[in-house]
Protein backbone atom coordinates (compact mmCIF):
# COMPACT_ATOMS: atom_id res chain seq x y z
CA UNK A 1 0.00 0.00 0.00
CA UNK A 2 1.27 3.62 -1.19
CA UNK A 3 -0.57 6.97 0.31
CA UNK A 4 0.59 10.07 -1.60
CA UNK A 5 -1.19 12.02 1.39
CA UNK A 6 1.69 14.50 2.79
CA UNK A 7 1.15 15.19 6.46
CA UNK A 8 3.40 17.77 8.66
CA UNK A 9 4.28 18.87 11.94
CA UNK A 10 6.73 21.17 14.00
CA UNK A 11 9.59 20.23 15.31
CA UNK A 12 10.58 22.67 18.27
CA UNK A 13 13.18 25.04 18.31
CA UNK A 14 13.92 27.96 20.27
CA UNK A 15 17.00 29.63 18.77
CA UNK A 16 14.26 29.75 15.67
CA UNK A 17 16.62 27.57 13.05
CA UNK A 18 16.83 23.71 13.61
CA UNK A 19 20.80 22.44 13.78
CA UNK A 20 22.00 19.48 12.44
CA UNK A 21 24.51 18.98 15.01
CA UNK A 22 21.90 18.93 17.45
CA UNK A 23 20.27 15.74 16.21
CA UNK A 24 21.02 12.48 18.64
CA UNK A 25 19.93 10.08 20.31
CA UNK A 26 17.98 10.35 23.89
CA UNK A 27 19.69 8.72 26.69
CA UNK A 28 17.16 6.41 27.40
CA UNK A 29 17.26 4.64 23.77
CA UNK A 30 21.07 5.26 23.54
CA UNK A 31 21.78 2.81 26.23
CA UNK A 32 19.76 -0.34 24.84
CA UNK A 33 21.68 -2.84 23.92
CA UNK A 34 21.09 -3.66 20.37
CA UNK A 35 21.07 0.28 18.90
CA UNK A 36 23.56 0.59 15.70
CA UNK A 37 24.38 4.28 15.61
CA UNK A 38 26.63 6.25 12.64
CA UNK A 39 27.42 9.90 12.86
CA UNK A 40 29.39 12.09 10.35
CA UNK A 41 29.08 16.05 9.68
CA UNK A 42 26.56 15.32 7.04
CA UNK A 43 24.76 11.95 8.18
CA UNK A 44 23.33 10.37 10.97
CA UNK A 45 21.58 6.41 10.95
CA UNK A 46 20.67 4.75 13.71
CA UNK A 47 19.06 1.57 13.70
CA UNK A 48 17.60 -1.46 15.77
CA UNK A 49 15.75 1.37 18.27
CA UNK A 50 13.40 -0.56 20.68
CA UNK A 51 10.46 1.72 20.50
CA UNK A 52 8.18 -0.06 22.47
CA UNK A 53 7.93 2.03 24.86
CA UNK A 54 5.58 4.14 22.44
CA UNK A 55 3.11 1.37 23.80
CA UNK A 56 1.04 2.31 26.81
CA UNK A 57 1.05 -1.39 28.62
CA UNK A 58 4.56 -2.48 27.38
CA UNK A 59 5.94 -2.03 30.17
CA UNK A 60 3.75 -4.27 32.41
CA UNK A 61 3.08 -6.98 29.98
CA UNK A 62 4.72 -9.29 32.37
CA UNK A 63 2.33 -8.88 34.83
CA UNK A 64 -0.84 -9.64 32.16
CA UNK A 65 -2.46 -13.30 33.48
CA UNK A 66 -0.86 -15.66 30.56
CA UNK A 67 -2.74 -18.63 32.24
CA UNK A 68 -6.11 -17.52 31.33
CA UNK A 69 -5.44 -15.54 28.39
CA UNK A 70 -3.19 -16.60 25.46
CA UNK A 71 -1.89 -12.72 24.89
CA UNK A 72 1.10 -10.87 24.41
CA UNK A 73 2.52 -7.57 23.15
CA UNK A 74 4.83 -6.92 20.10
CA UNK A 75 8.05 -5.47 20.20
CA UNK A 76 8.51 -2.41 18.20
CA UNK A 77 11.82 -1.20 16.45
CA UNK A 78 12.82 1.56 14.34
CA UNK A 79 15.95 2.50 12.17
CA UNK A 80 15.72 6.44 11.20
CA UNK A 81 18.40 8.27 8.75
CA UNK A 82 19.15 11.74 8.89
CA UNK A 83 21.20 13.53 6.25
CA UNK A 84 22.38 17.21 5.79
CA UNK A 85 21.53 19.17 2.44
CA UNK A 86 22.11 22.50 1.72
CA UNK A 87 18.54 23.97 2.19
CA UNK A 88 17.42 21.46 4.85
CA UNK A 89 17.70 18.01 6.19
CA UNK A 90 16.00 15.06 4.58
CA UNK A 91 15.31 11.45 6.31
CA UNK A 92 13.94 8.18 6.54
CA UNK A 93 12.37 5.88 8.92
CA UNK A 94 11.35 2.31 9.20
CA UNK A 95 9.41 0.79 12.20
CA UNK A 96 8.89 -2.37 12.34
CA UNK A 97 6.21 -4.19 14.41
CA UNK A 98 8.30 -7.40 14.63
CA UNK A 99 6.55 -10.79 12.68
CA UNK A 100 3.45 -8.31 11.42
CA UNK A 101 3.98 -5.01 9.90
CA UNK A 102 6.00 -2.71 8.34
CA UNK A 103 5.31 1.61 7.97
CA UNK A 104 8.09 3.57 6.19
CA UNK A 105 8.09 6.93 5.41
CA UNK A 106 10.67 9.61 3.92
CA UNK A 107 10.55 12.89 5.54
CA UNK A 108 12.06 16.54 4.93
CA UNK A 109 13.01 18.79 8.19
CA UNK A 110 13.16 22.45 6.73
CA UNK A 111 15.19 24.94 8.53
CA UNK A 112 12.38 26.77 10.68
CA UNK A 113 11.54 23.34 12.49
CA UNK A 114 8.22 22.14 9.87
CA UNK A 115 9.15 18.50 8.90
CA UNK A 116 7.04 17.38 5.56
CA UNK A 117 6.41 13.12 5.39
CA UNK A 118 5.70 12.58 1.97
CA UNK A 119 5.45 8.69 1.51
CA UNK A 120 3.71 6.61 3.44
CA UNK A 121 4.25 3.01 2.71
CA UNK A 122 2.64 0.10 5.07
CA UNK A 123 2.06 -3.67 4.48
CA UNK A 124 -0.99 -4.65 5.58
CA UNK A 125 -4.33 -2.70 5.61
CA UNK A 126 -4.70 -0.07 8.65
CA UNK A 127 -7.27 2.31 7.91
CA UNK A 128 -8.15 2.85 11.41
CA UNK A 129 -5.04 3.43 13.15
CA UNK A 130 -3.39 5.74 10.24
CA UNK A 131 -3.56 8.82 11.80
CA UNK A 132 -1.99 7.35 15.73
CA UNK A 133 0.82 6.17 13.18
CA UNK A 134 1.40 8.99 11.48
CA UNK A 135 1.51 10.86 15.03
CA UNK A 136 3.86 8.29 16.10
CA UNK A 137 6.37 8.51 13.08
CA UNK A 138 6.13 12.45 13.55
CA UNK A 139 7.19 11.88 17.33
CA UNK A 140 9.99 9.47 17.18
CA UNK A 141 11.68 11.94 14.65
CA UNK A 142 10.98 14.91 16.77
CA UNK A 143 12.10 12.81 19.62
CA UNK A 144 15.42 12.61 18.23
CA UNK A 145 15.90 15.38 16.54
CA UNK A 146 14.72 17.65 19.30
CA UNK A 147 16.21 15.11 22.05
CA UNK A 148 12.31 15.77 24.38
CA UNK A 149 10.17 12.96 25.67
CA UNK A 150 7.78 13.39 27.86
CA UNK A 151 8.26 10.69 30.53
CA UNK A 152 9.29 8.26 27.09
CA UNK A 153 5.85 8.49 25.95
CA UNK A 154 3.31 9.15 23.88
CA UNK A 155 1.58 9.79 20.39
CA UNK A 156 -0.94 12.58 22.29
CA UNK A 157 1.28 15.05 23.88
CA UNK A 158 2.71 16.62 21.75
CA UNK A 159 2.24 19.23 19.47
CA UNK A 160 -0.78 18.18 16.77
CA UNK A 161 0.62 16.94 13.48
CA UNK A 162 -1.17 18.57 10.42
CA UNK A 163 -2.76 16.19 7.13
CA UNK A 164 -1.35 17.89 3.94
CA UNK A 165 0.35 21.44 3.66
CA UNK A 166 1.89 22.80 7.06
CA UNK A 167 -1.11 25.15 8.74
CA UNK A 168 0.78 26.44 12.05
CA UNK A 169 -2.92 27.75 13.09
CA UNK A 170 -3.08 23.90 14.82
CA UNK A 171 0.39 23.77 16.01
CA UNK A 172 -0.05 26.74 17.90
CA UNK A 173 -3.08 25.92 18.97
CA UNK A 174 -1.78 22.59 20.02
CA UNK A 175 1.13 24.70 22.16
CA UNK A 176 -2.32 26.84 23.97
CA UNK A 177 -3.66 23.01 24.62
CA UNK A 178 -1.09 21.83 26.49
CA UNK A 179 -0.17 24.81 28.65
CA UNK A 180 -4.07 24.59 30.01
CA UNK A 181 -3.80 20.67 30.33
CA UNK A 182 -0.82 22.00 32.79
CA UNK A 183 -2.94 24.19 34.81
CA UNK A 184 -5.91 21.75 34.33
CA UNK A 185 -3.93 18.83 35.62
CA UNK A 186 -2.14 20.89 38.68
CA UNK A 187 -5.26 21.97 39.99
CA UNK A 188 -6.44 18.56 40.29
CA UNK A 189 -3.79 16.91 41.62
CA UNK A 190 -3.49 18.88 45.29
CA UNK A 191 -1.99 15.43 46.82
CA UNK A 192 1.04 14.36 48.56
CA UNK A 193 3.20 12.50 45.58
CA UNK A 194 2.49 15.67 43.50
CA UNK A 195 4.17 18.80 45.41
CA UNK A 196 7.46 18.40 44.07
CA UNK A 197 5.83 17.74 40.34
CA UNK A 198 3.74 20.77 41.06
CA UNK A 199 6.29 23.53 42.13
CA UNK A 200 8.24 22.38 39.12
CA UNK A 201 5.71 22.52 36.00
CA UNK A 202 5.72 26.44 36.62
CA UNK A 203 9.49 26.56 35.31
CA UNK A 204 8.70 23.83 32.82
CA UNK A 205 5.69 25.54 31.45
CA UNK A 206 7.87 28.81 31.56
CA UNK A 207 10.35 26.63 29.31
CA UNK A 208 7.32 25.64 27.18
CA UNK A 209 6.36 29.03 26.18
CA UNK A 210 9.82 30.37 25.16
CA UNK A 211 9.45 27.61 22.52
CA UNK A 212 6.10 29.39 21.48
CA UNK A 213 7.35 32.85 21.42
CA UNK A 214 9.97 31.22 18.94
CA UNK A 215 7.43 29.74 17.07
CA UNK A 216 4.81 33.25 17.05
CA UNK A 217 8.33 35.16 15.89
CA UNK A 218 8.87 32.27 12.75
CA UNK A 219 4.43 31.87 11.59
CA UNK A 220 3.57 35.62 12.13
CA UNK A 221 -0.31 35.57 12.97
CA UNK A 222 -2.69 37.46 14.23
CA UNK A 223 -4.69 33.95 16.09
CA UNK A 224 -1.18 32.74 17.06
CA UNK A 225 -0.78 35.75 19.06
CA UNK A 226 -3.82 35.55 20.03
CA UNK A 227 -3.19 32.25 21.59
CA UNK A 228 -0.02 33.46 23.30
CA UNK A 229 -1.86 35.77 25.14
CA UNK A 230 -4.63 33.23 26.20
CA UNK A 231 -1.62 31.19 27.22
CA UNK A 232 -0.28 33.57 29.38
CA UNK A 233 -3.57 34.14 31.09
CA UNK A 234 -3.21 30.22 31.77
CA UNK A 235 0.14 30.25 33.14
CA UNK A 236 -0.32 32.96 35.44
CA UNK A 237 -3.64 31.28 36.57
CA UNK A 238 -1.06 27.62 37.13
CA UNK A 239 1.47 30.15 38.95
CA UNK A 240 -1.19 31.44 41.50
CA UNK A 241 -2.27 28.19 41.91
CA UNK A 242 1.03 27.32 42.92
CA UNK A 243 1.75 29.80 45.03
CA UNK A 244 -1.51 29.67 46.86
CA UNK A 245 -0.56 25.87 48.06
CA UNK A 246 2.52 26.71 48.82
CA UNK A 247 1.45 29.40 51.15
CA UNK A 248 -0.92 27.55 53.22
CA UNK A 249 2.16 24.81 53.37
CA UNK A 250 4.42 27.27 54.99
CA UNK A 251 1.59 28.73 57.12
CA UNK A 252 1.18 25.50 58.60
CA UNK A 253 4.46 24.26 58.96
CA UNK A 254 5.05 27.20 60.58
CA UNK A 255 2.45 26.53 63.13
CA UNK A 256 4.40 22.82 63.72
CA UNK A 257 8.16 24.70 64.00
CA UNK A 258 7.17 26.73 66.97
CA UNK A 259 4.98 24.19 68.97
CA UNK A 260 8.29 22.03 68.47
CA UNK A 261 10.40 24.57 69.65
CA UNK A 262 8.37 25.84 72.72
CA UNK A 263 7.86 21.95 73.44
CA UNK A 264 11.45 21.72 73.80
CA UNK A 265 12.19 24.87 75.87
CA UNK A 266 9.59 23.52 78.16
CA UNK A 267 11.59 20.40 78.53
CA UNK A 268 14.81 21.99 78.69
CA UNK A 269 14.31 24.89 81.24
CA UNK A 270 12.36 21.92 83.37
CA UNK A 271 15.69 19.80 83.30
CA UNK A 272 18.02 23.13 84.14
CA UNK A 273 16.15 23.78 87.17
CA UNK A 274 14.46 20.65 88.27
CA UNK A 275 16.93 17.75 87.14
CA UNK A 276 16.01 14.40 85.66
CA UNK A 277 15.19 12.98 88.86
CA UNK A 278 16.12 13.13 92.54
CA UNK A 279 18.80 15.85 93.47
CA UNK A 280 21.06 12.91 95.00
CA UNK A 281 21.06 10.84 92.05
CA UNK A 282 20.21 13.42 88.77
CA UNK A 283 22.21 11.70 86.25
CA UNK A 284 20.02 9.52 83.73
CA UNK A 285 22.82 6.75 83.98
CA UNK A 286 21.53 6.17 87.57
CA UNK A 287 18.11 6.10 86.81
CA UNK A 288 18.03 3.89 84.12
CA UNK A 289 19.92 0.45 84.71
CA UNK A 290 21.78 -1.20 81.71
CA UNK A 291 19.13 -3.36 81.01
CA UNK A 292 16.67 -0.62 81.06
CA UNK A 293 18.41 1.54 78.87
CA UNK A 294 18.75 -0.75 75.99
CA UNK A 295 14.57 -0.88 75.76
CA UNK A 296 14.15 2.25 76.20
CA UNK A 297 16.77 2.89 73.26
CA UNK A 298 14.89 0.42 71.32
CA UNK A 299 11.53 2.10 72.10
CA UNK A 300 13.25 5.41 70.99
CA UNK A 301 14.20 3.77 68.50
CA UNK A 302 10.88 2.91 67.13
CA UNK A 303 9.21 6.69 67.98
CA UNK A 304 11.40 7.84 66.16
CA UNK A 305 11.24 5.87 63.38
CA UNK A 306 7.17 5.95 63.16
CA UNK A 307 8.11 10.18 63.16
CA UNK A 308 10.43 10.06 60.28
CA UNK A 309 8.21 7.98 58.48
CA UNK A 310 4.82 10.61 58.78
CA UNK A 311 7.66 13.06 57.43
CA UNK A 312 9.36 11.76 55.42
CA UNK A 313 6.50 9.67 53.78
CA UNK A 314 4.96 12.43 51.58
CA UNK A 315 8.43 13.75 50.35
CA UNK A 316 9.61 10.25 49.35
CA UNK A 317 6.35 10.10 47.30
CA UNK A 318 6.73 13.12 45.61
CA UNK A 319 10.36 12.48 45.03
CA UNK A 320 9.81 9.20 43.50
CA UNK A 321 6.79 10.70 41.45
CA UNK A 322 9.16 12.99 40.04
CA UNK A 323 12.52 10.97 38.91
CA UNK A 324 10.61 7.70 38.35
CA UNK A 325 7.44 8.81 37.35
CA UNK A 326 7.14 5.18 35.34
CA UNK A 327 7.57 3.28 38.56
CA UNK A 328 5.42 5.45 40.35
CA UNK A 329 2.73 4.83 37.63
CA UNK A 330 2.91 0.89 38.11
CA UNK A 331 3.14 1.31 41.86
CA UNK A 332 -0.41 3.13 41.75
CA UNK A 333 -2.09 0.46 38.94
CA UNK A 334 -0.92 -2.04 41.46
CA UNK A 335 -2.04 -0.09 44.40
CA UNK A 336 -5.59 0.55 43.11
CA UNK A 337 -5.73 -3.13 41.99
CA UNK A 338 -8.28 -5.72 42.82
CA UNK A 339 -6.01 -8.45 44.28
CA UNK A 340 -8.20 -11.86 42.63
CA UNK A 341 -7.20 -9.85 38.84
CA UNK A 342 -3.03 -9.70 39.37
CA UNK A 343 -1.11 -12.98 38.20
CA UNK A 344 1.11 -14.85 40.68
CA UNK A 345 4.13 -12.11 40.01
CA UNK A 346 1.81 -9.16 40.86
CA UNK A 347 0.45 -10.68 43.93
CA UNK A 348 3.56 -11.37 45.16
CA UNK A 349 4.49 -8.12 44.75
CA UNK A 350 1.39 -6.78 46.89
CA UNK A 351 2.27 -9.39 49.17
CA UNK A 352 5.86 -7.58 50.05
CA UNK A 353 4.37 -5.35 52.59
CA UNK A 354 2.76 -8.16 54.64
CA UNK A 355 5.64 -10.42 54.65
CA UNK A 356 8.03 -7.85 55.88
CA UNK A 357 6.05 -6.52 58.58
CA UNK A 358 5.19 -10.46 59.63
CA UNK A 359 9.21 -11.19 59.46
CA UNK A 360 9.68 -7.95 61.78
CA UNK A 361 7.07 -9.24 64.02
CA UNK A 362 8.62 -13.23 64.19
CA UNK A 363 11.82 -11.63 65.21
CA UNK A 364 10.61 -9.91 68.43
CA UNK A 365 8.20 -13.17 69.19
CA UNK A 366 11.94 -15.21 68.68
CA UNK A 367 13.59 -13.18 70.73
CA UNK A 368 10.99 -12.60 73.87
CA UNK A 369 10.56 -16.46 73.69
CA UNK A 370 14.06 -16.97 74.09
CA UNK A 371 14.59 -14.29 76.80
CA UNK A 372 11.00 -15.85 79.16
CA UNK A 373 12.48 -19.58 78.11
CA UNK A 374 15.56 -18.48 80.12
CA UNK A 375 13.87 -16.61 82.85
CA UNK A 376 11.55 -19.31 83.11
CA UNK A 377 14.71 -21.93 83.59
CA UNK B 1 17.84 -8.36 66.96
CA UNK B 2 14.90 -6.03 67.89
CA UNK B 3 16.30 -3.39 65.84
CA UNK B 4 16.20 -5.59 63.11
CA UNK B 5 12.17 -6.35 63.40
CA UNK B 6 11.61 -2.81 63.94
CA UNK B 7 13.52 -2.08 60.49
CA UNK B 8 11.65 -4.86 59.01
CA UNK B 9 8.07 -3.60 60.30
CA UNK B 10 8.98 -0.14 59.25
CA UNK B 11 10.19 -0.68 55.59
CA UNK B 12 6.63 -3.48 55.51
CA UNK B 13 4.33 0.06 56.49
CA UNK B 14 6.41 2.27 53.90
CA UNK B 15 5.74 -0.23 51.17
CA UNK B 16 2.50 -0.94 52.39
CA UNK B 17 2.00 3.12 52.14
CA UNK B 18 2.89 2.49 47.69
CA UNK B 19 1.24 -0.83 47.64
CA UNK B 20 -2.06 -0.73 49.27
CA UNK B 21 -4.83 1.57 49.88
CA UNK B 22 -7.61 1.71 52.27
CA UNK B 23 -9.74 4.02 49.95
CA UNK B 24 -11.50 1.59 47.27
CA UNK B 25 -12.40 3.15 44.00
CA UNK B 26 -14.08 1.58 41.86
CA UNK B 27 -12.98 3.36 38.68
CA UNK B 28 -9.22 3.65 39.51
CA UNK B 29 -9.92 -0.33 39.92
CA UNK B 30 -11.24 -1.04 36.67
CA UNK B 31 -8.54 1.43 35.29
CA UNK B 32 -5.76 -0.76 36.93
CA UNK B 33 -7.30 -4.42 35.55
CA UNK B 34 -7.55 -2.48 31.75
CA UNK B 35 -4.04 -1.65 31.82
CA UNK B 36 -2.38 -4.42 33.54
CA UNK B 37 -4.52 -6.87 31.86
CA UNK B 38 -6.07 -5.85 28.43
CA UNK B 39 -3.12 -3.57 27.34
CA UNK B 40 -4.74 -0.26 28.20
CA UNK B 41 -6.92 -0.75 25.53
CA UNK B 42 -9.96 1.59 24.85
CA UNK B 43 -12.72 1.86 22.23
CA UNK B 44 -15.15 4.80 21.52
CA UNK B 45 -17.14 4.77 24.60
CA UNK B 46 -14.42 4.91 27.27
CA UNK B 47 -14.42 7.97 29.87
CA UNK B 48 -11.83 9.69 31.29
CA UNK B 49 -14.13 11.22 33.78
CA UNK B 50 -12.59 14.58 33.54
CA UNK B 51 -8.87 13.11 34.66
CA UNK B 52 -5.65 13.76 32.25
CA UNK B 53 -4.74 10.81 30.04
CA UNK B 54 -1.99 9.61 27.22
CA UNK B 55 -2.73 7.82 24.44
CA UNK B 56 -0.85 4.61 22.63
CA UNK B 57 -0.86 2.24 20.40
CA UNK B 58 -0.03 -1.33 20.51
CA UNK B 59 0.35 -4.77 18.56
CA UNK B 60 -0.98 -7.34 20.41
CA UNK B 61 -1.29 -11.09 20.08
CA UNK B 62 -4.43 -12.90 21.39
CA UNK B 63 -4.88 -16.37 20.93
CA UNK B 64 -2.58 -16.22 17.78
CA UNK B 65 -4.11 -13.20 16.15
CA UNK B 66 -2.52 -9.92 16.17
CA UNK B 67 -3.96 -7.05 15.82
CA UNK B 68 -3.59 -2.88 16.57
CA UNK B 69 -5.25 -1.92 20.08
CA UNK B 70 -5.74 2.04 20.68
CA UNK B 71 -4.65 3.01 24.10
CA UNK B 72 -5.36 5.37 26.93
CA UNK B 73 -3.84 5.13 30.27
CA UNK B 74 -4.68 7.78 33.33
CA UNK B 75 -2.01 9.86 34.27
CA UNK B 76 -0.74 13.41 34.65
CA UNK B 77 0.47 15.46 31.70
CA UNK B 78 4.08 14.57 32.35
CA UNK B 79 7.28 16.22 33.41
CA UNK B 80 9.02 17.73 30.44
CA UNK B 81 12.33 16.48 30.79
Amino acid sequence: MSEDVIWTGWIPTNKGEIDFNYIELPDFIKSQKNVSYQASLKKRTYEYLDVSYLSDSYRYKQYLKKNTKKQTETKINADISFEKHTNNIGGKIKITYVDFITIESDFVINPNGVIEFYTFEVSTNIQDFVKEIKTLIYVLVKTIVHGDAHHHQKIDIALDIVEGKFDAKVVSKSFLNYIKLAEKNTKKTNNCESILRNENIVYEIEGYMTYFESFKELFEDAQIEKDIKFAKNVMNSLKNTVAKRRNKEVFSSSIITTTIAFFGILISTNILFNGFWTPQCNDIICFFSEQNRYYYFVGTFALILASFFMVVNCKLKSHIYYYHYERFEFLRLLRNSNFKNLNWYGKSLKMIPLVLILVGILLFVYKYKTIILNNGN
Amino acid sequence: MEIIAILFIFVGFLAMSFLWTAKKDLFLEDEADRCLNNFCEVDESWDSQGRVYTKGLAVVEKDGKKRFVKQAKLCDIGILN
